[in-house]
C-alpha cells in the first residue's frame, strides 16, 4: 500500500464513520448539511420547493424506484402539492411510487406513508389495517398511532381514535400529535382547548415548513372564527396567506369569514379565486342564489355535482357528502336517502350521520332524522350546520314547524 | 456529531385532499403526521472550565440544527411549549442532581404586520424589532420533576437572529447586551449561534479524497444554530458546594447531559393544556458519540426517551459497536475485539483518575474533572491530545471530537495501547476548526452567520 492509498483509506474511512455518527440525517455528499438545511429546515415546502423536490425525487425514482428515501420524499411532496393544487392525480401518483419501492423491498416508511395515502384517498378500513399492523412491529412509532386515530375518526369510533391520539401524544408530542387532539378536542365541542392545543402545534411547526405553518394558521382561524373572534380569525388567515400565499385553504378561511360578516360579493369573489371543487362549487351556488342569480346557482349546483361524481371513478366515493349535498339544496331526495343509507352502512362519523339525518328530515321521516341526529351530536360537537339541523328537527317534531338552516352560515339560523 | 433532524429529514405529512364535498369535514386528516421536530432538537452540549474565569464551568447545549442563516420572513426561534434543560449529576449515581431549566416566551409587539422587524435593530430592546423571545432560568435541586426550584432569571431577552446588516447593522454589540450577568457571578445566554461543530463530509466521495494537508472544509459552515448557556461557579454545581482543591477530589467530577421535553396533552382533559406538567421527553444528548454512532438507530428514539438510569440499554452496543466492524470490513483498519471495555470507559463510567466519579453508576453523559483548570493553548485533540482540559474530559467549543470520536473507535486510545498508534491514531476528517471564530469569553460560541450573506 503507498503512503498515498494509505492515506486515502483513512480518509475514506474517517468519512464512513462521521457519515454514519451523522446517521441518516445527512447525506453523503459534500455540501451535504447545507443542502439538507436547503431541502429541510429553510423554505422546504414553499411553492417552489415542493415543484423542485417533486422534479428532484421523481428524477431519483425513475433512476431507481427501490430507493424508499426517494420515493417517501416524493410522496411527502405529492401530497403537499395535491392540497395546494387540488390535483387528484398526485396522490395516486404518491401511491403508486411507494408500491413500486415496495415491490423492490420492504421498507418501513414507505409502507406507513402509503397508509397516510390511503387516508388521503378517503381508504379508511385499508389505512387502518396498515397502521395497526405497524403498531405491532414498530410499538415506538406515534406515527401509527396518528394514523389508525384518523382512520377511525373517519369511521365514527370516537373513543378508539381518542385513544390513538392520546398514545401517539403520549409517545411524541409533537406538531402533528398537538394538532390531532386539537381536532379532537373540537369534535367534542371544547372550542377553548381546541385552541389551545392549536397554539402548541403552530408553536411546534417548523418555522420554514411553510407549508404546515399555512395549514396550521388556518387552522387556528377557523378555531378563532367559531369562537366568535372574527378579527383575530382574520388575522390568522392573513398569516397563512403571508407564509405561503394562495394556500387554498388559508382562502377557504377568508370565504369562511366574509360570511360571517355577511359579505356576500366578497365571499364570491373570493370563491372564484379557489380551486375548482366540487365543494368550493356548491358554496358557489349558495352564493349566487343568496345573491339572486338563480341560474348562476343552478349551474354551480350542476357542475359541483357532475365534478363529484366524475370523481368517484378514480377517487373513493363519498356517498354521504354528497347525500348531504342533495339534502341540503332540495335536489333529488330520494337519492340523497339512499346514498346517505349506504354511507351510514360503511361509517358512523358525526357528518356522515347529520347527512343522513338531514336526508330523512326532507323526505318528511322525522323519527329516523331524530335518531339520526342524535348519533351525530354524541360527540358534543358545536358544529353549527350539525347544531341547526338537529335543532330544526326538534322544532318540526315538537310543533311541526318546519324552519330552515342558513346553507352560507348556519350559525345565525 | 450533532444530531440533526429526524428520519431522512424530511417532514412526513399526510393530507387529506379537498377535492370532493367531504373535503373540509376531513380537515383534520390534513394535519401534518410526525414531523421533524428541530425545534427540540438537541445538537450538541459542551462543559468545560471558563477559560476567562476559570472557578467557573460553561455548560452549553445547542438545538434547530443546520438553520440556513436567510431563513427569512419566518425566522427561528426557540418553542415556547418545549422545555429545555442542562442536567448535572454531581454525585455519580447517573441522576441529575441540578437542572437548569429554560422557558420562553415570545412576544409580537405588533399584531399589524408579520414582519421579524420593522426598521433597523440597534439595541436589545430596539422598538423595530417586532418578535422577541424572553425567557426564565430555573434551578432545580434533586430530581427535575420533584426538586426544589429557585427561579434565577426572568424575561431575559434573547437576542434576535442575525437577519442581515440592513435590519441589525452591529450585530456582535445588540447580541453581547442579551448576556445577562446574574447573582452569584452567574451568567445566562440563550439565543443564535454559529453551530460551533465542525466536521468534513467531502471525504466520503471516493474519487475526491481531501488533500493531505488536512485542510479540508467545514461541510456544516454557514449553518446556525439556537444556544442556551450558563456560566456559573464550580462551587455552585458540587456536591459538597465548594471547588475542589485537586482534581483527586472526590467531588472533583460532574456529568453534564441536556435535554428537550414537550408537553403532553389529552383529549378529554377539559383543563388548560399549556399549563400541565406533564412532560415528555423528546431528545437527549450528552457525549457527542454515543446515540449518534453507537447506538443502532432502531434504538435512537427509545435512547432519546429515557434517563441516564435506564442507560443499561446502551450497554450491548457500546461493548460491541458497529463502526469498528466497517473500519475492518471496508478498509482493513484493525480495532480492539469486543466486548470493548475502553469504550465503556470512555463513553459511559469515565476515564479513572481524570473523569470518573467515585462510585460511578454506569451511564452516558459528559463529566467534567472541574479541578482541571482551562489550558492556556488548548489542543483540540483535548485528552488524546495531553490537553486534560479537553474531551472526553467534559468538551470544550473547539475541541475536535470527531478525531477524537474516530480514534476512539479504532482504539487508538491510552486504555487498548496495542491499537495506539499507526494508522488508527491518524484518523480524522481532515478539518482543522470551525468557519467562524469562537469567542475568548461567554457564551463562547461564534457569533451566528448574517441572513444577507
Amino acid at each position: 500500500m503507498t503512503i498515498n492509498r494509505s492515506l486515502r483509506q483513512f480518509f475514506a474511512a474517517t468519512a464512513v464513520l462521521v457519515a454514519i455518527a451523522a446517521g441518516t440525517r445527512i447525506l453523503l455528499r459534500p455540501s451535504a448539511p447545507r443542502e439538507q438545511a436547503r431541502q429541510t429546515s429553510a423554505a422546504s415546502t414553499s411553492r417552489a420547493a415542493l415543484d423542485e423536490v417533486i422534479t428532484a425525487t421523481r428524477r431519483r425514482v425513475a433512476a431507481d424506484p427501490g430507493d424508499g428515501e426517494a420515493a417517501v420524499r416524493l410522496a411527502d411532496a405529492l401530497m403537499r402539492a395535491a392540497r395546494v393544487q387540488a390535483d387528484a392525480s398526485l396522490p395516486l401518483e404518491a401511491e403508486r411510487v411507494l408500491r413500486t419501492t415496495l415491490k423492490h423491498a420492504e421498507d418501513y416508511t414507505a409502507r406507513r406513508m402509503l397508509a397516510a395515502v390511503y387516508l388521503s384517498q378517503h381508504r379508511f378500513a385499508e389505512g387502518l389495517d396498515v397502521a395497526r399492523q405497524l403498531q405491532v412491529s414498530h410499538p415506538e412509532d406515534a406515527w401509527n398511532y396518528a394514523v389508525a386515530g384518523d382512520a377511525l375518526l373517519e369511521l365514527g369510533r370516537y373513543d378508539e381514535a381518542f385513544d390513538m391520539f392520546d398514545r401517539a401524544v403520549g409517545h411524541r408530542p409533537d406538531a402533528g400529535a398537538y394538532a390531532r387532539v386539537a381536532y379532537a378536542k373540537e369534535l367534542r365541542g371544547d372550542l377553548a382547548g381546541a385552541l389551545d392545543v392549536m397554539r402548541m402545534s403552530a408553536e411546534a411547526t417548523a418555522p420554514q415548513d411553510l407549508e404546515a405553518q399555512a395549514w396550521v394558521h388556518t387552522q387556528l382561524g377557523l378555531l378563532r372564527l367559531q369562537l366568535g373572534g372574527l378579527d383575530d380569525a382574520e388575522r390568522e388567515f392573513a398569516r397563512a396567506d403571508f407564509l405561503f400565499p394562495h394556500h387554498p385553504y388559508a382562502l377557504n378561511g377568508r370565504i369562511k369569514l366574509a360570511l360571517a360578516r355577511g359579505r356576500y360579493e366578497e365571499a364570491l369573489r373570493l370563491n372564484e379565486q379557489a380551486p375548482r371543487t366540487p365543494e368550493s362549487l356548491a358554496v358557489r351556488g349558495d352564493l349566487q342564489a343568496r345573491l339572486g342569480n338563480r341560474s348562476a346557482a343552478e349551474a354551480a349546483y350542476v357542475e359541483a355535482e357532475r365534478l363529484e361524481r366524475d370523481g368517484w371513478k378514480s377517487e373513493q366515493p363519498q356517498p354521504g357528502a354528497l347525500a348531504r349535498f342533495l339534502a341540503e339544496r332540495d335536489r333529488n331526495i330520494p337519492e340523497a336517502v339512499q346514498l346517505a343509507e349506504r354511507a351510514a352502512a360503511e361509517r358512523a362519523d358525526i357528518n356522515t350521520m347529520d347527512a343522513l339525518a338531514w336526508s330523512y328530515f326532507k323526505a318528511g321521516r322525522l323519527k329516523d332524522a331524530a335518531v339520526a341526529i342524535e348519533r351525530a351530536l354524541r360527540t358534543g360537537t358545536l358544529d353549527p350546520r350539525i347544531r341547526c339541523h338537529a335543532a330544526v328537527i326538534a322544532d318540526a317534531r315538537r310543533t311541526g314547524t318546519i324552519h330552515r338552516c342558513d346553507l352560507l352560515n348556519p350559525a345565525k339560523a | 456529531m450533532p444530531q440533526r433532524s429526524s428520519i431522512f429529514g424530511v417532514t412526513l405529512v399526510a393530507f387529506a385532499l379537498a377535492l370532493t364535498m367531504s373535503g373540509s369535514a376531513s380537515s383534520h386528516r390534513e394535519a401534518p403526521l410526525i414531523s421533524q421536530d428541530p425545534l427540540a432538537d438537541n445538537t450538541d452540549v459542551y462543559a468545560f472550565v471558563s477559560p476567562a474565569s476559570p472557578d467557573k464551568v460553561t455548560l452549553i447545549s445547542n438545538f434547530i440544527p443546520l438553520q440556513l442563516p436567510s431563513s427569512g420572513p419566518n425566522f427561528w426561534k426557540f418553542d415556547d411549549n418545549v422545555l429545555y434543560e442542562i442536567m448535572v449529576d454531581n454525585d455519580g449515581d447517573a441522576v441529575e442532581d441540578i437542572t437548569f431549566q429554560f422557558r420562553f416566551r415570545t412576544e409580537t409587539r405588533n399584531l399589524n404586520t408579520f414582519l421579524y422587524n420593522t426598521g433597523q435593530i440597534t439595541s436589545i430592546d430596539d422598538n423595530d424589532w417586532n418578535v422577541r423571545q424572553f425567557y426564565s432560568v430555573t434551578r432545580m435541586d434533586g430530581p427535575r420533576r420533584q426538586g426544589r426550584g429557585q427561579v434565577l432569571a426572568e424575561n431575559v431577552p434573547s437576542p434576535p437572529v442575525n437577519v442581515g446588516v440592513r435590519s441589525i447593522p452591529d450585530y456582535a454589540s445588540v447580541a453581547a447586551q442579551a448576556v445577562r450577568t446574574l447573582p452569584n457571578g452567574m451568567k445566562v445566554f440563550a439565543g443564535q449561534r454559529d453551530d460551533g461543530f465542525y466536521v468534513n463530509l467531502g471525504v466520503f466521495d471516493l474519487l475526491g479524497v481531501p488533500p493531505v494537508d488536512n485542510n479540508t472544509p467545514d461541510s456544516i459552515a454557514g449553518l446556525n444554530v439556537h444556544s442556551i448557556a450558563i456560566e456559573l461557579p464550580i462551587a455552585m454545581l458540587t456536591a459538597n458546594g465548594r471547588q475542589p482543591g485537586s482534581p483527586s477530589d472526590s467531588d472533583a467530577v460532574i456529568g453534564v447531559w441536556s435535554t428537550a421535553s414537550r408537553p403532553s396533552v389529552t383529549v378529554r382533559n377539559g383543563s388548560s393544556e399549556q399549563h400541565n406538567n406533564n412532560y415528555v421527553q423528546v431528545s437527549r444528548l450528552g457525549q457527542p458519540l454515543v446515540n449518534e454512532v453507537v447506538i443502532p438507530r432502531r434504538l435512537k428514539d427509545a435512547f432519546n426517551s429515557i434517563a441516564p438510569t435506564q442507560d443499561s440499554v446502551a450497554l450491548p452496543s457500546v461493548l460491541d459497536p458497529e463502526v469498528p466492524k466497517l473500519l475492518l470490513a471496508l478498509f482493513g483498519v484493525q480495532s480492539p475485539p469486543p466486548p470493548r471495555q475502553d469504550l465503556v470507559t470512555i463513553f459511559l463510567t469515565g476515564i479513572p483518575g481524570l473523569n470518573q466519579p467515585r462510585g460511578v453508576t454506569p451511564s452516558e453523559m459528559l463529566r467534567l474533572n472541574v479541578a482541571i483548570r482551562p489550558s492556556a493553548n488548548p489542543n483540540p485533540l483535548g485528552v488524546l491530545g495531553g490537553d486534560l482540559a479537553g474531551f472526553p474530559n467534559g468538551r470544550r467549543v473547539g475541541d475536535d471530537v470527531t478525531d477524537i470520536a474516530l480514534r476512539a473507535m479504532a482504539g487508538a486510545t491510552p486504555l487498548t495501547p496495542a491499537f495506539n498508534g499507526g494508522i488508527n491514531a491518524q484518523l480524522g476528517d481532515g478539518v482543522m476548526g470551525n468557519d467562524v471564530p469562537y469567542l475568548p469569553t461567554f457564551p463562547y460560541l461564534g457569533l451566528p452567520h448574517s441572513g444577507n450573506q
